[in-house]
């Protein structure tokens, strides 16, 4: 018999030294069902995408992919990324903004409210807009969901810095005339103090 | 329990964030620097050599071997990128997982013997390949094969009586 020492395991992940804040970057994870899109998730990657028709509307790593602005009473949910058959900076701009009415949060940690909500697009209180590259257009919503199935804190050594919203969306609308249909929507964005706007407190 | 690659996320920084819990309302994430885990094993050997020459002072010989290892003691230790975090270690020592408490590796090897035969020798070789027989051997990744060198010196307890002798 002999002694062994085996095994000395060490994991070291060092890099370069970016103070940036991590949090706000995105990680893309491939669907494998639907490769154009990212995986659904929960760990609050900053990606969404769904399918505008055919064209798949995804998230990318030079816009802010989420934004919450509460205004007037009510809060924007802007998803911006972009739109086109290729994952490149040549594809068109692209945001939808789902307008909660009656909804108004003053602190972002307020969000998780939006935990296990199914929200009906075609309630009166709600309002959808598309606007690609810089030309908002008419949206009238046929049927439509927005799922905010998990609304987490999100907590990193002990603290709380911000709310996970992850879900689902899909609806049917007429767009300036044109029938549409967004399919497969998912998204898994943290909402920290960077992206989440009370602008009553400008006035 | 969830694949451990969920528990990683990995940043750019000098630290990636490791997920302590998430339940229905809550998401908590830890700042890590470094996860080193260690693993003590006793182990018991078992080798066939072939040694093609005749016997010289120097010489060289074949080995296939199997090695039966029993794992005696693990530990984990993590630094934090807050270094007030530290009272949370077993939190994250637990989240990685052990290693088996056995583990069989299978090896081929060539090596040179310098020295006489059944008298102090010492002997240098490398193991090509290493093949990890057993699954889940470590906690933190499960090596299939590798390769590695192995020094040994050799002290008969025993004066062997010389008509054994090669």
């Amino acid at each position: 018999m002999k002694y062994l020492l085996l095994l000395p395991i060490t994991i070291m992940i060092l890099a370069s030294c970016s103070k940036g804040n991590e949090l706000q970057k995105s990680v893309y994870v491939r669907d494998s069902k639907n490769p154009e899109l990212p995986a659904y998730s929960e760990w609050g990657y900053n990606t969404f995408g769904a399918y505008y028709d055919r064209q798949p509307f995804v998230s990318n790593d030079y816009e802010v992919p989420a934004k919450l602005i509460v205004a007037d009473g009510s809060t924007s949910f802007f998803l911006t990324g972009q739109i086109g058959p290729y994952y490149n900076y040549s594809d068109a701009n692209m945001t939808v903004t789902f307008i909660l009415r009656n909804f108004a949060p003053n602190l972002y940690n307020q969000l998780i409210l939006l935990n296990d909500s199914v929200i009906d697009l075609k309630n009166p209180l709600i309002e959808v807009k598309i606007n690609i590259e810089n030309t908002e257009s008419e949206v009238k919503i046929l049927n439509g969901k927005l799922e905010f199935k998990h609304a987490r804190n999100l907590i990193v050594d002990t603290k709380p810095v911000g709310v996970i919203l992850s879900g689902y969306f899909e609806f049917q609308a007429v767009v300036d005339t044109k029938p549409v249909t967004m399919s497969d929507g998912r998204f898994d964005v943290g909402v920290l103090r960077d992206n989440f706007y009370v602008m009553d407190e400008v006035d | 329990m969830e694949p451990l690659e969920s528990y990683w996320y990995v940043t750019t920084s000098d630290f990636f964030y490791v997920l302590v819990t998430q339940n229905n309302s809550n998401t908590e994430l830890m700042k890590v620097k470094e996860v080193t885990q260690s693993s003590h094993y006793v182990g018991v050997p078992l080798e066939l050599k072939f040694f093609p020459m005749s016997p010289h002072l120097i010489q060289i010989y074949f080995k296939a071997g199997l090695e039966f290892n029993f794992r005696v003691k693990t530990k984990t230790d993590v630094v934090f990128s807050n270094d007030d975090m530290s009272i949370y270690k077993n939190k994250i020592a637990d989240l990685v997982r052990n290693p088996g408490n056995f583990c069989a590796v299978a090896n081929g090897a060539a090596g040179l013997r310098i020295g006489r035969p059944y008298k102090i020798n010492f002997s240098l070789e490398g193991n090509l390949p290493v093949v990890f027989i057993t699954q889940e051997t470590t906690g933190v990744v499960n090596p299939l094969s590798g390769v590695g060198f192995q020094c040994n010196l050799y002290i008969p307890l025993k004066k062997v009586n010389q008509n054994l002798k090669n």
